[in-house]
């Protein structure tokens, strides 16, 4: 077992209204498993993402993870464990436009290793950029970049730190079908080899894909046998 | 659970986040330079010739104009300052979610600024020598007094003391606009 999530509860504060967006959710993540969660739009998925990530505090309800407590932990310590197990694929496309493709992808790294003396694993860097065939593109800025290109670099971005879990929001991002199964096979290959992933998407056709798919339904969840 | 522990180099970080805007960076460093000039050169005649000072503040058109450059140049500083953060905060988030705390990036602004204060001082010293060192008799007789050591000295101590005021004026209005913009919480970033 690795994320457990017992009753976990959000509700954003919009002026004087408050929205309860995720009811309760109950859920158990294991280590090594492909899971992914659809639904319609405004359901969840992203909400339960972030809290996943520890960038958003649910409004109550527990998350464990590796038996530790995690709900009441501290911004330090919330930033410890990003470090060292979880990498994000964000929903919003987020890249910084004036660095090169190459430099956009080892951000992450600038807080893990000493950058100065080539401290950080350059071979995994590079080996992550020819599985998502990105070498070619180096030394482009992001806007130079294809759709899929730029996904692709996300999705390499969130995989440097060599983190435990993945946290995808729309891996695939508005690509045509093709591509987004191009992407998805490699994610399938990239958790055999035992990283955990947890995916939202909008395709049910990608969610199969995944081992376990779980419907997000006006903020309760529920599991759908394939 | 253990937690990595590898040393990070802030210091090579922040020279590579001051460089990365190479424009913005020599803007700011010219903009510093020249306020710097302006406070310096009014701080040390008030250090070494108060009534001097008081006499050229009390002619109306040189306060103005005191005044004016200061306003001027803070307000180009601050806005470059602005701006450059802006454009950065993208960046800030993206270290946040991998796993930067709050302290490792208020760390990493407290070295910019203060690379970006040494790099300017350095500028100003330099040219501030050459500058008394040619206007070495000048000075002399705008004090009205000889030109020796003693008075190469008095210049010298005043000088470093105006550099500590302007130092501490500059890390006053830099660093915290590094702390506001660097400390947002990576949610906002992240999120549409
Ligand atoms: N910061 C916020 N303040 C108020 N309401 C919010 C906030 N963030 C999200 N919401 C609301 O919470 C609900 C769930 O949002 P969320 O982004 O999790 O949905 P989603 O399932 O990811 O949708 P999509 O598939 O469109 O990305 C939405 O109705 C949204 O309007
Ligand atoms: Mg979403």
């Amino acid at each position: 077992m690795f994320f457990r999530l017992i009753d976990i509860k959000k509700s954003y504060q919009g002026g004087s209204q408050k929205t309860l967006v995720l009811k309760g959710i109950n859920l158990d993540i294991n280590e090594g498993s492909f899971i992914s969660f659809v639904g319609a739009s405004g359901a969840g998925k992203s909400t339960l993402l972030l809290i996943l990530a520890g960038l958003l505090r649910p409004t109550s309800g527990e998350l464990y993870f590796d038996s530790k407590k995690l709900t009441r932990l501290s911004d330090k310590e919330w930033s410890f464990i990003r470090k060292q197990y979880i990498g994000i694929i964000f929903q919003k496309k987020i890249f910084i436009p004036h660095l090169k493709v190459y430099e956009n992808i080892i951000t992450p790294l600038s807080f893990i290793t000493d950058l100065s003396g080539r401290g950080f694993d350059d071979g995994r860097v590079e080996d992550l950029m020819e599985t998502f065939d990105l070498k070619a593109h180096r030394n482009k800025y992001p806007e130079e970049l294809s759709g899929g290109e730029l996904q692709r670099m996300m999705i390499v971005r969130s995989l440097v730190t060599g983190p435990k879990i993945l946290l995808a929001d729309e891996p695939t991002g508005d690509l045509d079908l093709e591509n987004s199964k191009e992407i998805i096979h490699i994610l399938k290959k990239i958790n055999k080899k035992g990283l955990t992933i947890v995916m939202v998407t909008h395709n049910k056709e990608l969610a199969l894909q995944a081992r376990n798919i779980y419907r997000i339904d006006k903020g309760e969840i529920a599991k759908l046998i394939k | 659970m253990e937690l990595r522990t590898d040393k990070i180099n802030l210091f090579w970080l922040s020279r590579k986040g001051l460089f990365r805007f190479k424009t913005w960076f020599v803007l700011k460093v010219v903009v510093l330079f020249l306020w710097g000039f302006v406070i310096l050169n009014s701080y040390s005649l008030y250090l070494s010739q108060p009534r001097l000072f008081q006499a050229s503040i009390s002619n109306k058109f040189m306060f103005f104009l005191f005044l004016l450059l200061n306003f001027i140049f803070f307000v180009f500083f601050m806005a470059l300052t602005i701006l450059t953060f802006k454009l950065r905060q993208v960046e800030f988030g993206l270290y946040r979610c991998s796993g930067a705390t709050r302290r490792e990036i208020i760390t990493l602004m407290f070295n910019e600024s203060l690379m970006l204060t040494l790099i300017s001082f350095g500028l100003l010293f330099f040219f501030e020598i050459i500058f008394i060192y040619f206007f070495r008799l000048e000075i002399a007789g705008l004090f009205k007094v000889s030109y020796d050591l003693r008075f190469t000295l008095g210049m010298a101590k005043n000088f470093l003391l105006s550099l500590v005021l302007v130092f501490i004026l500059l890390m006053v209005c830099y660093f915290p606009l590094a702390v506001y913009y660097s400390c947002k919480d990576p949610y906002e970033i992240v999120r549409y």
